[in-house]
C-alpha cells in the first residue's frame, strides 16, 4: 500500500471549458476534426499581457492552470513542481527546425532555441513563483504524467507535509498534427465520429494542462484521494493485462465489485483500443465505465484530464452522463478506478477514493 | 529503514573512449577527444570543434549488435553504454529483483528528425519518422534491447538530466520501491544543438577554457553512459563488486532566467548544500569536485561564486572535465559520474585541461594535473541546466 497522497487543489485547461469551475459537463464541445485544440480566450486574463507575449502556447497553459491550482489548493509556495510532458515545446522546436533548413544554418535566432527544452514549462512556472525548489520534468510518451506522480508520492513518503505541483502538459501546434496525420496516426476526415467499431483507425490529437496539488496532508478543500497506480510496460495480451489489474487491485486491497467508476483510455484507434476494449467488455462490464478521449483528444499525458474528471466526480458527487458509455449506473462513486494507455504500449492504472 | 545505494556497474561511449577503461586510459593520458566535425554534416564543420564520437550510424549499429529498426543516432549510444553497464554489474536476469531503468535525452530523435525534415516540408516523404522523435524513444529502445519490462521513464531537464536519472533512480532504490535500476543518459550532436549553442554565442572556436579568465564558451559533444545501482541488501544477497555509494544528491532551480544561471549561483549553491546535507558527511570530507564548468562566461562564474560559498576558503581540488569530452548535454551528469567514480576507485584527481590563468574576480584554480594515489573518499559532482535546473551527486567511497 502506497502512503497517503491528497489532491487538494486542480487546475485543468483542455478542449472543453474545465478551466471554469462552475462547468463540469454543462456544455461539451463536439469535435468536428480530427483535432482538438484549447481555445487561449478562455484563460486569458491569467497571465499578464507583457508577460504571456513572449510564451509559446504550452507555457501558458502550463503556467494559467498551475496558478490555478495552486489558488484551488490555497496555497502560494510549493516545496516542489513536476511536469510531464511527451512531447514538449515542439511548437519553438520546429520553428528552430525550419528557420535553420530555411537559412541554411545562417542567422538563426535563439529566441524558439531558448524555450525548446522539455522542461520549459516547469521552468518557467519555478521563474514566476520565485521558487528555488525541486524542479523535475518527465518525458516519457504515456508515462510522462505517471512518473511525475510518482516522483510526487516518494517525496511525499519522506515528508507528508510537502505540499508538491504536479502537471500534465501538451500541445499539438499545426506542425506536429501534420507530421503525424501523415503518419497515419489521425483519424481521416469524415471517419471523425467513427470511435467504437474494430475497423476504425486513428486518434482526435488533444491538447492541454492539467496541474494538481498534492500533499500527504488533507486540506479541507480536498478533492479524494489517490490510493494507488501503476505503470505497465507493452503487456503481450490481454491475459497479462488483466492478471496486471487482478494484481493492482488486490495490492490496492480493493475489490473490483468496489470500484465505483472506471474511467477508460480508449482512443479510437482500434488497434491501440483492442486489449483496453476486450478488458472494457468482459472484466469491467458489470462496472459503470465512462471515455473522455473523444471529448479531450488523445496525447501522451491524456491521463491527467482522467485524473481531473475523477477528482471532481467525487467532490462533487457527479457523473459526467455524456461520457458515460455502458448502461451500469452508480450515484455518487467513491472509488474510481483509471484504466489509460497510449497507443498500446503504455498502459496506467491509478485508483482515486473520497477522502 | 532507508536502503543504501551502491553503484556495481558502469558503462560509457563518449569522444574519449568506446568503454570504461578506454576512457580512463584517455583520462590519465591527458588526452582528449575535441577535434574538428567529420560526421555531422554541418556548415559550421571548420569553425567549431565538438567531442565527436568517431563512428557513422552503421557503424554504431554493428557495434551494438542489435537488429532493430530506425534506431536513433541517440538509442545507438544508449545501447553501447547501457549493455556495458549490465555486463560489469553481472545482471543475469530480471527476475530475481524489482528492476527499473531511468534514461534520459535532450536531443531525442531530432538528430534524425533534421535529416528527414526538409524532404517531409516539400511532400516527398510522410511524417512516419516522428515516431523516433520524442525522449521516450531511446529509452524503449534501449529498455527493450536489454529485455528491461517495467518501471521505465525518461527525464528531460536540459543538462542537468542524467544526474537527475541517478538521482531518483537512488531514491527509489531508499524508498524500498526498486532493489536495482539502469541510470544514465544519451544525447548525440546535432545541427539543432549546434545552431542553438551558436545563436547564443556561447560556443568556442577552440578548445574550451574552463574556469580560465579567458575562457570563450563551450565545446559541444556526444555520449553515453549509465550505472548500475542496486541496494544495500541486492548487494550482500549477489555478493557484487561495488564500484561506489551513492551518499547524497540534491536539486534546486536557480529561478533567475531560462538560460543564464545567477550572478550569486543560487541554484548551484542550494543543490549543493543539499547534497551535502542529505550525504551526512560533512563538507570538508570532500576530496574532489567534478564541476559543470562548460567554460562559458557566465556557468564558470557563477558556479565559481557557489563553490565559494559552499567550501569557504577550502575549496577542494575541483576540474571541468568537459575539456575532455565537450559538454555532452543530458548525458554530462552520467559521463561526469563514470569519471568521479574512477577518480575514487583509482585514487585520483582529474585536470582541468587548457586553463592558464585564474578568473581575477573569483581568485580559484582548478587542478592543472593529473593527481595518483590520492586517497578520494568523497565527490561531488555537478550538473546545471537550462531552466535554471541545477544538480549535484556525492559519491563516496565503499
Amino acid at each position: 500500500m502506497r502512503n497517503a497522497v491528497y489532491i487538494n487543489g486542480t487546475g485543468c485547461i483542455s478542449a472543453q471549458n474545465t478551466f471554469d469551475r462552475n462547468w463540469f459537463f454543462g456544455e461539451v464541445q463536439i469535435p468536428g476534426k480530427n483535432y482538438l485544440h484549447v481555445n487561449e480566450d478562455s484563460f486569458k486574463n491569467v497571465i499578464p499581457a507583457n508577460q504571456s507575449r513572449r510564451m509559446s502556447k504550452i507555457v501558458k497553459m502550463g503556467i494559467a492552470s498551475a496558478m490555478s491550482c495552486m489558488k484551488d489548493a490555497g496555497v502560494e509556495n510549493v516545496d516542489a513542481i513536476i511536469t510531464g510532458t511527451g512531447i514538449g515545446c515542439f511548437e519553438d522546436s520546429e520553428k528552430f527546425l525550419r528557420s535553420m533548413i530555411e537559412n541554411d544554418e545562417k542567422l538563426v535566432s535563439p529566441a524558439t532555441f531558448i524555450q525548446s527544452t522539455h522542461n520549459t514549462v516547469a521552468a518557467q512556472i519555478a521563474l514566476l513563483l520565485k521558487c528555488n525548489a525541486y524542479n523535475f520534468t518527465y518525458t516519457h510518451f504515456g508515462f510522462s504524467f505517471e512518473s511525475s506522480m510518482q516522483d510526487a508520492f516518494l517525496q511525499i513518503e519522506d515528508d507528508k507535509n510537502k505540499n508538491i505541483l504536479v502537471g500534465g502538459v501538451e500541445e499539438m501546434p499545426r506542425s506536429y498534427l501534420n507530421l503525424i496525420e501523415s503518419a497515419g496516426w489521425l483519424k481521416k476526415e469524415g471517419e471523425v465520429e467513427n470511435n467504437n467499431s474494430n475497423t476504425s483507425q486513428g486518434v482526435i490529437a488533444g491538447e492541454g494542462s492539467s496541474f494538481f496539488l498534492l500533499s500527504g496532508i488533507k486540506s479541507a478543500s480536498a478533492y479524494a484521494q489517490i490510493k494507488n497506480f501503476k505503470t505497465i510496460y507493452k503487456p503481450s495480451d490481454v491475459a497479462e493485462l488483466q492478471s496486471e489489474i487482478e494484481k493492482f487491485l488486490s495490492d490496492s486491497t480493493i475489490q473490483l465489485s468496489d470500484i465505483d467508476a472506471v474511467i477508460t483510455g480508449l482512443s479510437g484507434d482500434a488497434a491501440a483500443d483492442k486489449k483496453s476494449k476486450f478488458i472494457s467488455e468482459s472484466y469491467f462490464k458489470d462496472n459503470m465505465q465512462l471515455s473522455f478521449k473523444n471529448y479531450f483528444g488523445e496525447c501522451p499525458v491524456a491521463v491527467s484530464f482522467a485524473l481531473w474528471i475523477a477528482a471532481n466526480m467525487i467532490k462533487k458527487k457527479e457523473i459526467p452522463e455524456v461520457l458515460c458509455i455502458n448502461k451500469v449506473k452508480h450515484k455518487a462513486p467513491a472509488n474510481i478506478l483509471i484504466f489509460n494507455q497510449y497507443r498500446d504500449k503504455n498502459y496506467s492504472l491509478i485508483l482515486l477514493s473520497a477522502c | 529503514m532507508p536502503q543504501k545505494v551502491f553503484v556495481t556497474g558502469m558503462g560509457i561511449i563518449s569522444s574519449i573512449g568506446n568503454n570504461c577503461p578506454q576512457n580512463f586510459q584517455s583520462l590519465i593520458q591527458s588526452a582528449h577527444g575535441i577535434s574538428d566535425i567529420e560526421i555531422l554534416e554541418t556548415v559550421y564543420r571548420k569553425k567549431y570543434k565538438a567531442g565527436e564520437i568517431k563512428f557513422t550510424n552503421k557503424q554504431l549499429e554493428e557495434m551494438s549488435d542489435c537488429n532493430q529498426d530506425n534506431l536513433t543516432r541517440t538509442s545507438l549510444l544508449g545501447m553501447i553504454a547501457a549493455k556495458e553497464a549490465m555486463f560489469h554489474a553481472q545482471i543475469k536476469n530480471f527476475t530475481d529483483a524489482k528492476t527499473g531503468f531511468i534514461s534520459s535525452t535532450t536531443v531525442a530523435g531530432m538528430c534524425r528528425t533534421e535529416i528527414m525534415y526538409p524532404d517531409f516540408l516539400q511532400s516527398k516523404i510522410n511524417g512516419s519518422f516522428i515516431k523516433t522523435n520524442d525522449c521516450g524513444d531511446s529509452t524503449e529502445c534501449i529498455a527493450d534491447f536489454l529485455g528491461i519490462k517495467n518501471n521505465i521513464t525518461t527525464i528531460s531537464t536540459a543538462c542537468s538530466s542524467s544526474a537527475n536519472a541517478i538521482m531518483l533512480g537512488s531514491r527509489l532504490i531508499k524508498n524500498g520501491k526498486l532493489n536495482r535500476v539502469l541510470v544514465g543518459g544519451t544525447d548525440v550532436l546535432s545541427r539543432f544543438t549546434l545552431n542553438g549553442f551558436n545563436s547564443l554565442q556561447i560556443l568556442d572556436e577552440n578548445w574550451c577554457k574552463p574556469f580560465d579568465e579567458n575562457r570563450k564558451g563551450l565545446n559541444l559533444g556526444e555520449a553515453a553512459a549509465y550505472l548500475v545501482l542496486e541496494s544495500e541488501e541486492q548487494v550482500m544477497k549477489a555478493e557484487k563488486k561495488i564500484f561506489c555509494e551513492i551518499k547524497g544528491y540534491g536539486n534546486a532551480n536557480d529561478a533567475y532566467h531560462q538560460t543564464a544561471s545567477s550572478p550569486e549561483g543560487t541554484g548551484a549553491f542550494l543543490a549543493m548544500q543539499e547534497a551535502i546535507r542529505s550525504s551526512g558527511i560533512n563538507v570538508a570530507e570532500i576530496n574532489y569536485v567534478n564541476a559543470h564548468g562548460t567554460g562559458t562566461n557566465n556557468n564558470d562564474m557563477s558556479e565559481g561564486v557557489a563553490l565559494k560559498k559552499i567550501f569557504g576558503e577550502n575549496i577542494p581540488a575541483f576540474s571541468s572535465t568537459k575539456s575532455f569530452t565537450g559538454h555532452t548535454l543530458a548525458a554530462a551528469g552520467a559521463v561526469e559520474a563514470v569519471f568521479s567514480i574512477l577518480a575514487i576507485t583509482n585514487g585520483m584527481v582529474l585536470p582541468n585541461l587548457n586553463f592558464s590563468d585564474t578568473i581575477s574576480a573569483l581568485n580559484i584554480v582548478p587542478e592543472r594535473k593529473l593527481s595518483q594515489h590520492v586517497d578520494v573518499k568523497y565527490v561531488l559532482s555537478n550538473s546545471f541546466g537550462f531552466g535554471g535546473n541545477c544538480s549535484s551527486l556525492i559519491f563516496g567511497k565503499a
